[in-house]
């Protein structure tokens, strides 16, 4: 067999501080061959980041420390290096990409001067000033940004380059291998698959190995060959990027990671999250950490789980593939299936056709910010309607004005033209006392749950706060029972009461959030990303929440996101925003299945799929970055990035057009199709 | 700055002291020519007639201008300086002053007629001097060394107003036009006149060598404005100093240091307290009597100057100030008393007198404390309010407070009293005797026939009527009378020990 | 650039109005009068209201500072001191060296002990180099600067007999009030830098910079340096402007003529041309320092040179 470039064996990190100590990384192994991807997936918290920060030794100075175990780089025991000959092995052997590109760049130094610093730290050939100049231009060629824009600072590029900048500064050197911790998520969909994509063709291109951290299955389908997937410390599971996706047996964590992923491409009712949180890792439990939340759980699990042989390739760490357990005897069926495999989709019955008036409706709704001497068209002619207990879906990239729209509905913000009408009349006319009124039976769920409660006020107090303040029961005490009530309907355990939102994780914030929030038993609640700063287990939990609330009380939805799974998975209908205007606006199954603009269909091709038939495909990646909608110019906004555009696109503003079965598309390019 | 920092510095300043006297720092010098001298706040003008008269400023004047006498600070009599003698007619009304043929100004003028009548005239159009020069009818050049001063009556406290204004050199003044006072002129006929003058930095004296008493011995004075008493202090341990007025609460300390010498003396100054009759229940003679009563002077001068003050039997300190009485009433500290004039009042469960107004910082706030303390032992309350220097000035004038505490140098003679009782002198001081309740017009009449009065016995018998009478008003109460610690290093020798120092007398050894 | 400085300097004609008006507005309507203050207890009412009313003190309040603002700066006369009756702009350019010496020297010996320290704490948090510093920082920052002037004058003037206690004159004047000025200072810079560097230091670039391979002392110097000095570099300007107008203690203490102590006791004499000169004289200056820590800023940062070039 070849001989690894990486391996690294029973890796124990821990961080400690004088308060506790945490056991971040407990005995891992895995290796990696030349040429060849490593996917290692988790949620935040399973020590993935940490595992890298091993690699580079860049634990933090103080409180991180490798505890035993053994990291060997091309033979070499990385732990053994002293600090200098490390910082040799750094930038020239092993190169890393961080998260986030935006604090990733010096912001004072000039991106020439950046890359250029690798190259001359490890100028092994004794290049010269000049050839050092000549192969910063190549790196900047080789990432796609013109070598002329070197002297530049970051703060002059967007967030797309900066990250293939910072791309290219771990490229510079030449790496044999480089590790990449979660680089895209930070990225709008479309330029994360515009950055994948370089990233994948450069590996290619240059045989570098790669460690890829992330959280997305989708991404590890596209382009990893092997997959570990680690679980509070421990690596639960690693095999062949087929054993995962497509083999049969699976760690019961991987499955429920797996479930708890909206699918793009099927429906499902519920999706099947996995119950409870990561453990605390100050205090991990004994044996298997999984096994509080495992549906299998034997009374064996207490103790450490056995790492059992699936095949040459599939390890999975867990007590019911052990041996001597004559597992497969009891092995539940449910475990044997292929989690990302396509299931029939059920064939839903047309959704009936109410013809009752609209919950909310909005007219020409435009809502312009004035910078300096020019206009900002955040929301530009928007039409929508929602009937009472649906959910419209509000899809696109960051800066195209979804969160301004369910601002300006809510009237939080001044519209600048149009209406907003509910149950057909136009608050926007309404006064304050009416709109007072009128507040109660429109909420808002916001995306980042600790900043938007009050970090003085109990568990029970922000529940009950819009309550008290519009006095909706006589007594206190009243209140206070009803707020109770309310978390046992969003499921917060009645011991949280008395909690502070410090106290709390991030779901079970978000679960205030949506408590306080239907307090006032509203009729329209605006969801803005409520899930986005989730991990996905404790994502499919609060989706699912959501849309039991939803049944239960008859809500309507305005729900506005960025990740189109999550959007597919919760809509009825959906309205994709490009710049401002809304591009497509259909059910949400007709648009996932037939999406006709070109934006809708470069957004659904651009998501990454943990599905390997999906994967490997060659995805058609837009061009060019999302630019912002200051005194946009007549035409179609997305003329300058669309592969179809024509003349007229540039010359005249595209309407929205019924392609039958309500399904609203502007763009000329189908209306020329209609025509012929 | 917090005060109590500074206090607590004090304190410590103190106590390095005793140990820092052991350092002989300044013993072995050659024969100097030449002192350092400060000053609290910087001088502001060399104008000696600029506007209020000012303790500070007087010090340095005082080597720089004469008038055309002096009085002693010793013993209170009158001394000749520009003038050499003077008659006074046969109405009392006009003095004849002959000039000394040998006084000269500093330019190297000498001192004529025209050059008094210049000056007194000067002054007279001023703001700020008015109780001196009021009473000057007219003053007429008789020749060039003969000048007539001309009183509106006859008038006994004469010299005490001519040794306050000083006489310029006419030429020097007018040559300077509106920038006199601003920059150095030679304008005195003192022993020294100015080479430097920085306002706020420092200014500079040299001797004058054409001075008649003769060259002074110390050939130069440099001057600067220390206004941190501790830091003064310390500067004159380390020997940046020659002579300072040092705080008093470290005389204890200075008393015993061997390595300088010291000397306790006692400021022509008044520290009292004052009523006013127009407010609430003051307007009752029982509890301003009652609050006469109540406070102990020796509770304020323990309290707030640590026992270093002399307690004040009147208004104006006898043996000074001429024409002040020596046989005066004064309350005797009697808490009983003061329950009983109270009872009398109809307040016998107490009263709510208003506000005591001071000075915030420095002694007077003492004393207002212990003035609160000593009205509640016998049920009098009152609050204090602290002000701010400037505001009190305008309060005071328009009396605009109940109870005040504050102080005021005195001039030398008992006349100087009736800028704060005479109804003529309107709103210039805290109580405004008029209307019905005192028979204001006895106090105007009888400060009319003292100042006319030139027989020093019959004056003085005047006086002691005066003031028997203003003090039972008991809208002015005397607490005492400071005393202020003088050091200077050893080897300089004082023929005087005044708060207001004659350089021109001071020799090294 | 050019723009947005000549932007700022026009900005200041505002501030400045503002400023003297409300420094006007509140000499005018505190209890006090200059005419009481210059002639003292023993004046009468009428010679009072007489020397007010020479001193343009008897007009009514908005006459009054609309003639100073107009003789201030269309006929470039700020007025004549009540007390000293000396040119009040004089006076001031007397006084601003002293205070701008002295502020400069202080700032310099807060930036010179201060920022190193600070960096070195930070890089070497929680060894002595760290403790140490910092907590002598402390205890030096809860003295009030009177305080240790005092200790200073005892030790080098009155035992060591080094440095004069008092006035100005030579260098060796400056010495004590600089360091009992910039010692608490040098503390402030001290622990700011320190906060500023360990936050830097933190930052993702710093990782970046490592990863690179790079050394210790060139993430340091190289890549943590410049970005930490960014906001002490504002602090330093802000106190650096504070100090010429706001050191009157330590002025007081060592008796040197400088533009706080004169402004402080032009309000305590109620003399209005001098607090009105010396005020204004302050913000423009405190604006323009500012103004320079902000140009500095851009060349510091090219982030923010991006933002006053496009003239946000």
């Amino acid at each position: 067999m070849e001989k690894p470039i990486l391996s690294v064996n029973n890796l124990n990190v821990i961080y400690k501080t004088r308060k506790f100590t945490v056991n971040a990384v407990n005995d891992i192994s895995f290796s990696l061959n030349k040429k060849e991807t490593i996917g290692i997936v988790g949620e935040t918290g399973a020590g993935k980041t940490t595992t890298a920060l091993s690699i580079m030794r860049l634990l933090p100075e103080r409180t991180g420390r490798i505890t035993g175990g053994g990291i060997h780089f091309n033979g070499d025991n990385l732990l053994s290096l002293t600090e200098a000959q490390m910082q040799c092995v750094r930038g020239a052997n092993i190169a890393m990409i961080f998260q986030d590109p935006m604090t990733s760049l010096n912001p004072v130094l000039t991106v020439g001067e950046q890359i250029s610093e690798a190259l001359v730290l490890h100028n092994t050939g004794n290049r010269s000033p000049q050839q050092i100049e000549k192969r910063v231009d190549e790196v900047l060629t080789l990432v796609g940004i013109s070598p002329s824009r070197k002297k530049d600072y970051p703060h002059q590029f967007s967030g797309g380059m900066k990250q293939r900048i910072v791309i290219a500064i771990a490229l510079a050197c030449e790496p044999s291998m480089l590790i990449a911790d979660e680089p895209t998520t930070a990225l709008d969909v479309t330029i994360q698959a515009q950055v994948l994509q370089m990233i994948r063709d450069l590996r290619n291109r240059l045989s570098t190995s790669m460690i890829m951290i992330t959280h997305d299955l989708g991404i590890v389908a596209q382009t990893c060959d092997t997959v570990a997937v680690m679980y509070a410390g421990e690596l639960i599971e690693i095999g062949r990027i087929a054993d995962i996706f497509t083999g049969d047996l699976h760690h019961p964590y991987s499955l429920g990671l797996f479930g708890s992923i909206p699918k793009m491409r099927e429906k499902t009712e519920r999706l099947t999250p996995i119950p409870g949180l990561m453990p605390d890792p100050t205090c991990l439990p004994a044996g298997c950490h999984f096994s509080p939340r495992c549906p299998y759980r034997m009374d064996v699990c207490n103790t450490p789980a056995p790492t059992c042989k699936m095949n040459e390739t599939h390890q999975i760490r867990c007590h019911l593939f052990a041996k001597e357990s004559l597992v497969s005897m009891h092995l539940p069926e449910s475990l044997k299936t292929s989690p990302a495999l396509p299931k029939d989709r059920t064939q839903e019955s047309a959704i009936e056709e109410k013809h009752e008036a609209p919950l909310i409706q909005t007219l020409g709704l435009k809502k312009y910010f004035r910078i300096k001497n020019s206009y900002l068209h955040a929301v530009d002619d928007i039409n929508l309607s929602i009937s009472r207990g649906k959910t419209l879906g509000v899809v696109g990239e960051s800066g195209c004005g979804k969160s301004t729209l369910g601002r300006v509905i809510l009237r939080l913000l001044k519209a600048t033209a149009g209406e907003v009408r509910f149950n057909g009349e136009n608050i926007l006319g309404y006064g304050t006392q009416k709109m007072r009124e009128m507040r109660r039976k429109m909420q808002i769920i916001l995306q980042d749950p600790y900043s938007s409660l009050n970090p003085r006020m109990s568990v029970v107090e922000t529940i009950a706060e819009y309550m008290i303040v519009n006095k909706t029961f006589k007594t206190r005490q009243e209140i206070f029972n009803r707020a109770v009530k309310l978390m046992d309907t969003v499921g917060l355990a009645r011991r949280y009461v008395n909690s502070y939102p410090h106290e709390l994780d991030g779901g079970r914030r978000q679960r205030i959030g949506i408590a306080r929030a239907i307090s006032l038993d509203p009729e329209f609640i605006v969801c803005d990303e409520p899930v986005s700063a989730l991990d996905v287990s404790i994502q499919a939990q609060i989706l699912n929440l959501l849309m039991d609330i939803q049944k239960e009380h008859e809500l309507t939805y305005l729900f506005i996101t960025h990740d189109l799974s999550v959007v597919k998975h919760i809509s009825d209908e959906i309205l994709v925003m490009y710049l401002g205007q809304c591009v497509e606006h259909a059910a949400s199954d007709d648009l996932f299945d037939s999406p006709m603009h070109p934006y809708t269909k470069a957004l659904l091709s651009a998501v990454p799929e943990p599905d390997l038939s999906a994967s490997r495909r060659e995805i058609s990646v837009i061009r060019g970055e999302i630019t912002n909608p200051i005194d946009p110019p007549v035409g179609c906004r997305f003329a300058a990035r669309c592969d179809s555009c024509r003349d007229i696109c540039r010359s005249k503003d595209p309407q929205l057009v019924d392609y039958g079965n309500k399904h609203y598309v502007a763009c000329f390019m189908l209306q020329n199709y209609r025509v012929f | 700055m917090h005060k109590s920092v500074r206090t607590a510095f004090l304190v410590i300043v103190a106590v390095f002291f005793l140990s820092a006297s052991m350092i002989p720092a300044y013993s072995d010098q050659p024969k100097r020519d030449s002192v350092n001298l400060s000053t609290l706040a910087s001088l502001t003008s060399v104008d000696p007639h600029p506007g209020a008269e000012n303790v500070q400023d007087n010090i340095v004047y005082a080597q720089v201008y004469e008038g055309l006498v002096a009085q002693n600070q010793g013993t209170g009599e009158y001394e000749m300086r520009i003038a050499e003698s003077y008659s006074i007619s046969e109405d009392g009304k006009t003095y004849t002053f002959k000039l000394r043929p040998n006084a000269k100004f500093h330019n190297g003028e000498p001192v004529n007629a025209s050059d008094v009548v210049f000056s007194l005239k000067r002054v007279k159009g001023m703001p700020g001097r008015s109780i001196y020069t009021s009473d000057i009818d007219d003053v007429v050049v008789v020749d060039d060394k003969t000048v007539n001063i001309v009183m509106k009556g006859k008038n006994a406290a004469t010299l005490n107003s001519l040794s306050r204004l000083m006489i310029l050199s006419e030429k020097e003044v007018t040559s300077q036009g509106e920038s006199f006072g601003t920059k150095v002129a030679k304008a005195g006929t003192g022993p020294y006149f100015f080479t430097e003058f920085e306002h706020g930095v420092g200014w500079k004296m040299e001797a004058f060598s054409d001075y008649y008493r003769g060259p002074a011995s110390i050939k130069y004075i440099n001057w600067k404005p220390i206004s941190e008493a501790s830091a003064g202090l310390i500067a004159f341990e380390s020997g940046e100093l020659d002579w300072y007025i040092a705080p008093v609460a470290n005389w204890s300390q200075l008393e015993k240091n061997e390595s300088i010498n010291s000397e306790l003396v006692a400021a022509n100054h008044i520290s009292f307290i004052s009523v006013n009759y127009e407010r609430g229940a003051l307007n009752d003679d029982n509890v301003r009597k009652a609050i006469a009563y109540a406070i102990s002077k020796e509770h304020m001068v323990d309290g707030s100057l640590d026992g270093y003050a002399v307690i004040a039997k009147s208004m104006i300190r006898p043996g000074y100030n001429t024409g002040a009485p020596t046989d005066t009433f004064q309350y005797e500290y009697d808490p009983e008393k003061a329950k009983e004039y109270l009872a009398k009042s109809g307040y016998q469960n107490g009263v709510d007198i208003g506000t005591i107004t001071v000075v915030a910082g420095g002694y007077f706030e003492k004393m207002a404390q212990i003035l609160q303390a000593d009205l509640a032992a016998v049920g009098i309350k009152g609050t204090i309010r602290r002000m701010e220097n400037a505001a009190s000035l305008a309060a005071y004038r328009v009396q605009d407070y109940d109870i005040a505490v504050t102080g005021n140098p005195l001039t030398g003679d008992y006349n100087f009293y009736r800028a704060m009782v005479d109804s003529h002198m309107v709103g210039s001081f805290l109580v405004k005797f008029e209307g019905d309740k005192f028979d204001y017009k006895r106090f105007d009449r009888l400060f009319e026939e003292g100042v006319q009065e030139l027989d020093p016995v019959k004056r003085m018998a005047i006086y002691t009527e005066l003031d028997k009478a203003v003090m039972d008003t008991a809208c002015y109460l005397p607490m005492f009378h400071r005393t202020l610690p003088l050091i200077w290093v050893k080897g300089l020798s004082l023929t005087n020990y005044h708060t207001n120092p004659q350089v021109f007398e001071w020799k090294w050894e | 650039m050019y723009r947005y400085v000549i932007k700022r300097i026009f900005m200041m004609i505002p501030i400045v109005i503002g400023v003297s008006f409300i420094i006007f507005s509140i000499l005018a309507f505190i209890p006090g009068d200059p005419g009481s203050i210059i002639l003292g207890p023993g004046a009468t009412q009428a010679e009072v209201n007489e020397l007010n009313h020479q001193l343009g003190y008897d007009q009514p309040f908005l006459q009054r500072y609309a003639n100073y603002m107009y003789k201030a700066f269309v006929s470039r006369d700020f007025g004549i001191s009540y007390a000293t009756r000396l040119p009040v702009f004089q006076q001031i350019m007397q006084r601003l060296p002293v205070s701008f010496l002295l502020a400069a020297s202080a700032m310099l010996l807060a930036i010179v002990v201060g920022v190193p320290i600070g960096m070195l704490s930070a890089v070497r948090q929680y060894t002595a180099l760290d403790y140490v510093p910092t907590a002598i920082a402390l205890f030096l920052a809860s003295l009030p600067a009177f305080l240790i002037g005092m200790v200073l004058m005892l030790f080098f003037s009155l035992w060591l007999n080094w440095f004069p206690s008092n006035g100005i004159g030579s260098w060796e004047h400056y010495v004590m009030p600089t360091i009992s000025l910039g010692l608490p200072y040098a503390s402030f810079q001290l622990r700011f830098t320190r906060s500023s560097m360990l936050e830097t230091i933190r930052q993702d670039y710093i990782r970046t910079a490592k990863a690179k391979g790079a050394p210790e002392s060139s993430v340091i110097w190289h890549h943590a340096m410049r970005n930490a000095l960014l906001p002490v570099v504002t602090v330093a300007g802000n106190n650096f402007g504070l100090l010429i107008g706001g050191a009157v203690a330590t002025e007081t203490l060592f008796g040197m003529p400088g533009l706080g102590t004169l402004i402080v006791n032009g309000i305590n004499t109620r003399d209005l041309p001098i607090v009105m000169a010396g005020i204004i004289v302050f913000t423009i200056l405190f604006s323009l320092i500012i103004l320079l820590v902000d140009v500095m800023y851009a060349f510091i940062d090219p982030r923010v040179k991006a933002r006053y070039t496009s003239g946000d």
